[in-house]
């Protein structure tokens, strides 16, 4: 379902679905990926395209439809190939990840590669956000992140493992839900939620950069986001309701804190792109929001937060929210409740 | 019968009107009705009779009771506007109205002709008995006559000896007189030996002018001069007894109605003597008016008795000097004891500092306080109602004043005294309520949180908590209840008090013990003075005036404890703690007893003087608001209590759930999971804790009344969650958008759609009541959805869904009394089961209903 203030379009999927992610190589659109989940059932991934047909009004002006078989936890489409996404899917026993290539004449997907460097379940893959084309990937899953170096070539067909470049050991049994590539270079450091915790990490040197201890009261801390225009900010969504912001610089506490906005897990935080003040957070109390944060004075820490609307449409939990990837029309956004 | 009624009406008019042969049936009927002064105007006998000159009305024509009755009329008018059963309706009725009305009018002509028949046997006796009356008369005056002769030859005879009796009479009375001034000098003698100094005077202003008159007789002459003799002596006598009279000797008003009288004698005598009517003007204002100002009335009066002019003006000056000094003592007294009125129950504490073998630190605070508080109880209880004599004195001058200056000056000093009585109280009340404040939430600190707890807190959670909970204990040993209502009650106790004494000092009237300081008679008796109503009015303003300070008081240290346990939920909020959300409880409880407890005490003062509209206008104490105001703080805390009390159980479901592999389960559940046995077990005894928790809480306190069921009550509609099972939509609806509309627009013309929405299942609503089960239905839901979410992480074989089915019905079988609303109940569990099979790799493999639940 997509929304933009009081006008929306909806678009129904016909099973539940818990990822939606922005095209990110797309920046001309506001195309977004999102993939089912059904155990039984062949899987579906969409590539749907809104556009404001007039002011105020959104249409859903393409929704291709391509087969899954299994079941999507997460999609990390790459960003600077928007025929290419990493898919994190239920294969039975084991979560695993796939890179898949839309073919462009059918409905099929071509499977480019599968890690199979993991032991454990992939939580998630990470594409590093530089504004070039590098194929550097990380895939984390609950005992490790792994580093790797893609090589792609542009034919179709199975491709040889992608070269391992590091692997970090968290060596710690809270299990770990996601995880965020800081997107100002070096490229080098990594956050990851282990249970109430999040965790630093720096890529060169296999170490904890920092730590924050019980960053959320209690449960799991099920979103990350990095603010992309001011390095060191990020935020996180935990089972304890809250959203909050934080400073790489000053892991002891937040700098914002917002409480009120939710009654059950927040699953869904995420920046704007281009305007950073603008925050839309999700749970499963099936509430999507949106926040506006008022940077008091520049250098300083004190912000003043804002719930700029209360979304209570969804039927459903909502698992994830996305800011849509154009340029030209950055207010656009996608909330997707488990119902689909 | 026509003849006698005739002859009737002629004997009525007095001048006979003849029945003519030509007089038709309606002169007849007149002349009855005139009979019977039932005519509206009698027609005169001479005139014509009154023909149908003007038209009549047709109305008139078809009324039965009008003059100008016309039968066809009637006749025509009923037959064209009634149906036949109602015309024989009106004929019947017609019909037996005139036959009543036949039969009394034979009743009243026979009657009228047998009071005739009665009147003539009458007169016919009288005539007879008048003539023998007339006989004995005229005897009678013969007797009489014989009578007065008799009587003149009397009188002649004795007029003669009455002429000398006369005389004889006169020489006694003369004879009597001598010898009473004979007597005159040894009586007055007497009188002054028994110190009647009055009847002495009295016999010496009476004899005096007697012998003054007879001086030249010799033996008149001694008895003048002994008896001047005498008077001389007294006057000595007095004047020496006066003037060496000191203050201290009067005490009694016996003894200073003597003294006056003294003054008086002596005044007298020395009349003329200016130096020594100034000296005793002196020695009587000396002894008199200094001494006793508060007697100054009284002093007044007997002044102008003795010496015969006005002196107030002179003394009115000195009169004020020592009505201020009075005052001046009479209000440092109020003030001090007024201070001490703040509450008078000395085991009130007793409750709350039990905790004798606790000696942590950051209680010297506390402790500081309830001695303060405890202090003030004492001086209370030692200092109400003063000092009875004081009032009494301060009653006397106002008195006086009333004498001497009469009442526009003792309405202006009853005003200040007044004003500066409502300055008092209304600093007072300020004072009193940040005591009780300060008090309060120490209390509350106590119970929860004290600021040296904070490490504590921090550093041992369990530690903290259980040094509260032990307080809480504590309290709860000796009622928490009683403890706060005996605060309630003190305070009501201390407010009525200070009242009924401010009352009680500015009306000169006593207050009952239990009198209303507002139906004093006081304020109620108006004797038609000016000035006497002014101080009334003026009471009434003082009185709205502390009243309204401490209607505004009261409203602002509830917000202010408010505010404060408000904080309190947030310290203590989200910590997912268990220790800590017990603290929630109890905070929640504290707020539920003060809140009850409380505003009626509040309410109750309020309620006493609500039957005064003329104070009650313009104070704004709203009651119902307050007790909203911490009602919803109540709610607050119980609302975050619930949340926190579900995302906690929800934790430990999380780790259950997390623990088992349900996808590698190997056979058919056989039993429940220890796990489910255990969270059954774990909801029961939070159940068990609400419902305790409400024990003893009033019924009415448990509603929110306005908007809170609508937020709140949409769960009773069916979930919608259940309704969408997965999986059913066909891949054609895949690409079926809807434009251009949210969905928070379906409203307008949704059908079905609207339907289907409005359905939606409400987990996180407020709570639309305070009780138990509501609470419960609300963590349960809280539970349940976080049980669904972790189930939808997982995945599972048919075994492990069976496993589910089985526990979800057991736990529906334990658990559903505990929860208010069972089709919620229900729904969640079907959310849950239908969750499970969602996550089912294996397809149809759900175990039968009958399987279930065996």
């Amino acid at each position: 379902k997509m929304y933009e203030e009081t006008t929306a379009a909806v678009c129904g999927l016909p099973f539940q679905a818990r990822c939606i992610v922005p095209e990110l190589a797309d920046t001309e659109h506001n195309r977004f990926l999102v993939g089912t989940l059904s155990l039984r059932e062949e899987n579906e991934i969409h590539s749907i395209a809104i556009e404001e047909i007039s002011p105020g009004e959104l249409d859903i002006v393409e929704d291709t439809v391509f087969v899954h078989k299994r079941e999507v936890w997460n999609i990390s489409p790459c960003p600077f190939d928007s025929s290419l996404f990493f898919t994190c899917y239920n294969e039975g026993t084991q979560y695993v990840a796939a890179l898949w290539r839309k073919n462009e004449n059918n409905t099929d997907l071509d499977q480019v590669l599968e890690l199979e460097s993991h032991r454990g379940s992939v939580k998630c893959v990470l594409w590093q956000p530089s504004a070039g084309t590098s194929e550097t990937i990380l895939s984390m899953d609950d005992t490790s992140l792994i580093h790797y170096d893609l090589n792609i070539s542009s034919e179709s067909g199975s491709q040889t493992q992608p070269k391992v470049k590091s692997k970090i050991d968290y060596k710690e049994g809270e299990q770990t839900t996601t995880a965020k590539w800081r997107p100002q270079p070096p490229y080098s450091e990594v956050i990851v939620s282990h249970g109430t915790n999040i965790k630093g990490w720096d890529l060169r040197s296999g170490k904890e950069t920092f730590q924050i201890n019980r960053a959320h009261q209690h449960g799991k801390i099920r979103a990350l986001d990095f603010n992309s225009n001011k390095p060191n900010q990020f935020v996180s969504g935990g089972d304890d309701c809250n959203i909050k912001f934080w400073d790489i610089k000053k892991p002891s506490d937040p700098f914002a804190v917002l409480d009120s906005g939710h009654n059950h897990w927040v699953w869904g935080v995420e920046f704007n792109k281009y305007h950073d003040q603008l925050v839309l957070s999700s749970g499963s109390d099936s509430i999507v929001n949106l926040w506006r944060l008022e940077w008091e004075e520049a250098g300083k820490r004190g912000v003043r937060s804002q719930l700029l609307r209360r979304y209570d449409d969804h039927e459903h939990s909502v698992y994830r929210v996305a800011w849509g990837n154009n340029e030209l029309n950055p207010y656009i956004f996608a909330s997707l409740s488990f119902d689909g | 019968m026509s003849s006698s009624n005739s002859s009737l009406n002629g004997s009525v008019d007095g001048s006979p009107v003849l029945p003519s042969p030509s007089v038709d049936r309606d002169n007849k009927k007149r002349n009855l009705l005139a009979f019977y002064g039932l005519a509206p105007q009698q027609p005169s006998p001479g005139q014509p009779l009154p023909g149908p000159v003007a038209p009549p009305n047709p109305a008139d024509l078809v009324s039965l009771d009008s003059v100008h009755f016309s039968l066809p009329n009637y006749l025509s008018e009923l037959y064209t506007t009634t149906n036949l059963p109602n015309l024989l309706n009106t004929s019947s009725a017609l019909s037996s109205e005139i036959a009543g009305l036949d039969s009394h009018l034979q009743t009243l002509i026979y009657s009228n002709y047998s009071s005739f028949l009665h009147a003539t046997d009458t007169v016919r006796t009288m005539q007879s008995s008048l003539s023998l009356i007339s006989d004995n008369i005229s005897h009678l005056n013969n007797k009489i006559q014989e009578m007065s002769n008799l009587n003149d030859t009397i009188y002649t005879s004795l007029q003669k000896n009455k002429n000398e009796i006369v005389s004889k009479s006169e020489v006694v009375e003369r004879m009597k007189k001598k010898l009473w001034l004979w007597d005159l000098p040894g009586r007055m003698k007497k009188c002054v030996d028994s110190e009647y100094y009055g009847e002495c005077m009295r016999l010496w202003n009476k004899g005096r002018k007697v012998l003054k008159r007879y001086e030249t007789v010799k033996s008149v002459q001694k008895i003048l001069e002994e008896c001047q003799k005498i008077v001389a002596e007294l006057e000595t006598l007095l004047w020496n007894r006066v003037i060496n009279q000191k203050e201290e000797d009067k005490t009694s008003v016996d003894e200073i109605n003597r003294n006056t009288e003294w003054f008086k004698i002596i005044v007298k005598l020395k009349q003329g003597n200016e130096e020594a009517e100034a000296t005793l003007k002196k020695q009587f204002e000396r002894i008199f008016g200094k001494r006793n100002l508060e007697n100054w009335g009284d002093f007044c009066v007997r002044y102008e008795r003795i010496f015969g002019e006005n002196n107030r003006e002179k003394t009115a000056s000195e009169l004020k000097k020592y009505q201020d000094e009075v005052l001046t003592e009479y209000y440092a007294r109020i003030r001090d004891n007024l201070k001490t009125f703040i509450m008078s129950e000395n085991d009130l504490l007793s409750g709350v500092d039990g905790n004798e073998g606790s000696n942590q630190e950051g209680e010297s605070a506390a402790d500081a306080s309830k001695i303060k508080i405890r202090e003030m109880f004492k001086r209370l209880e030692e200092g109400y109602v003063v000092d009875k004599t004081l009032t009494a004195k301060l009653a006397r001058v106002y008195e006086d004043l009333d004498r001497v200056n009469k009442t526009t000056e003792v309405a202006r000093v009853k005003i200040s005294a007044m004003e500066f009585m409502s300055r008092i109280v209304y600093d007072l009340i300020d004072e009193i309520f940040r005591e009780l404040v300060s008090y309060w939430k120490r209390s509350i600190e106590d119970i929860f949180w004290s600021p040296s707890d904070e490490a504590n807190h921090n550093n041992n959670n369990n530690e903290g908590h259980m040094l509260r909970r032990s307080r809480m204990d504590e309290i709860s040993k000796k009622n928490v209840y009683a403890v706060v209502n005996k605060v309630g009650n003190s305070f009501e106790k201390t407010l009525s008090q200070a009242f009924g004494y401010f009352f009680n000092t500015i009306d000169d009237t006593p207050l009952g013990e239990d009198e209303n300081p507002y139906t004093s008679p006081i304020l109620k008796t108006d004797k038609n003075n000016k000035a006497q109503s002014n101080v009334r009015a003026l009471s009434f303003l003082n009185y709205s005036l502390v009243f309204n300070k401490l209607v505004v008081c009261t409203q602002a240290s509830v917000l202010e404890l408010n505010e404060y346990v408000c904080s309190f939920k947030d310290t203590i909020q989200w910590d997912g703690n268990e220790m800590k959300i017990n603290d929630l409880m109890l905070l929640s409880k504290f707020l539920i007893i003060f809140a009850s407890e409380k505003m009626s005490v509040i309410a109750g003062i309020v309620v006493k003087i609500k039957d005064e509209s003329e104070i009650r206008d313009g104070i704004e104490l709203n009651v119902v608001e307050l007790n909203d105001r911490i009602k919803k703080t109540v709610f607050a805390v119980m609302e975050t209590y619930t949340k926190a009390q579900g995302v906690l159980m929800g934790r430990i479901i999380e780790k259950r759930v997390e623990a088992r592999q349900w996808s590698k389960l190997k056979k058919e559940p056989r039993k429940v999971g220890k796990s489910i046995v255990s969270f059954v077990e774990d909801f029961k005894e939070v159940s068990a804790v609400v419902t305790y928790m409400f024990l003893g809480i009033p019924k009415e306190f448990m509603f929110l009344d306005e908007g809170r069921k609508d937020s709140a009550g949409s769960d009773i509609g069916a979930g919608s969650e259940i309704s969408s099972g997965r999986g059913n939509k066909s891949g054609a609806l895949a690409t079926t958008s809807t434009r251009g509309k949210p969905r928070a627009k379906f409203g307008v013309g949704g059908g079905v759609v609207d339907d289907f929405f409005n359905k939606k299942l409400v987990i996180f609503g407020r709570l639309s009541q305070l009780d138990p089960k509501t609470i419960m239905t609300n963590i349960w839901k809280i539970v349940v959805k976080t049980f669904y979410e972790l189930i939808r992480m997982q995945t599972m074989n048919k075994y492990g869904l069976q496993q589910l089915q089985v526990e979800s019905q057991y736990i529906m079988q334990t658990l559903r009394d505990k929860v208010v609303n069972e089709s919620v109940f229900e729904k969640m569990l079907e959310e849950l089961r239908s969750s499970a099979v969602g996550r089912c790799n294996e397809p149809e493999s759900g175990l039968e209903m009958n399987v279930i639940q065996n």
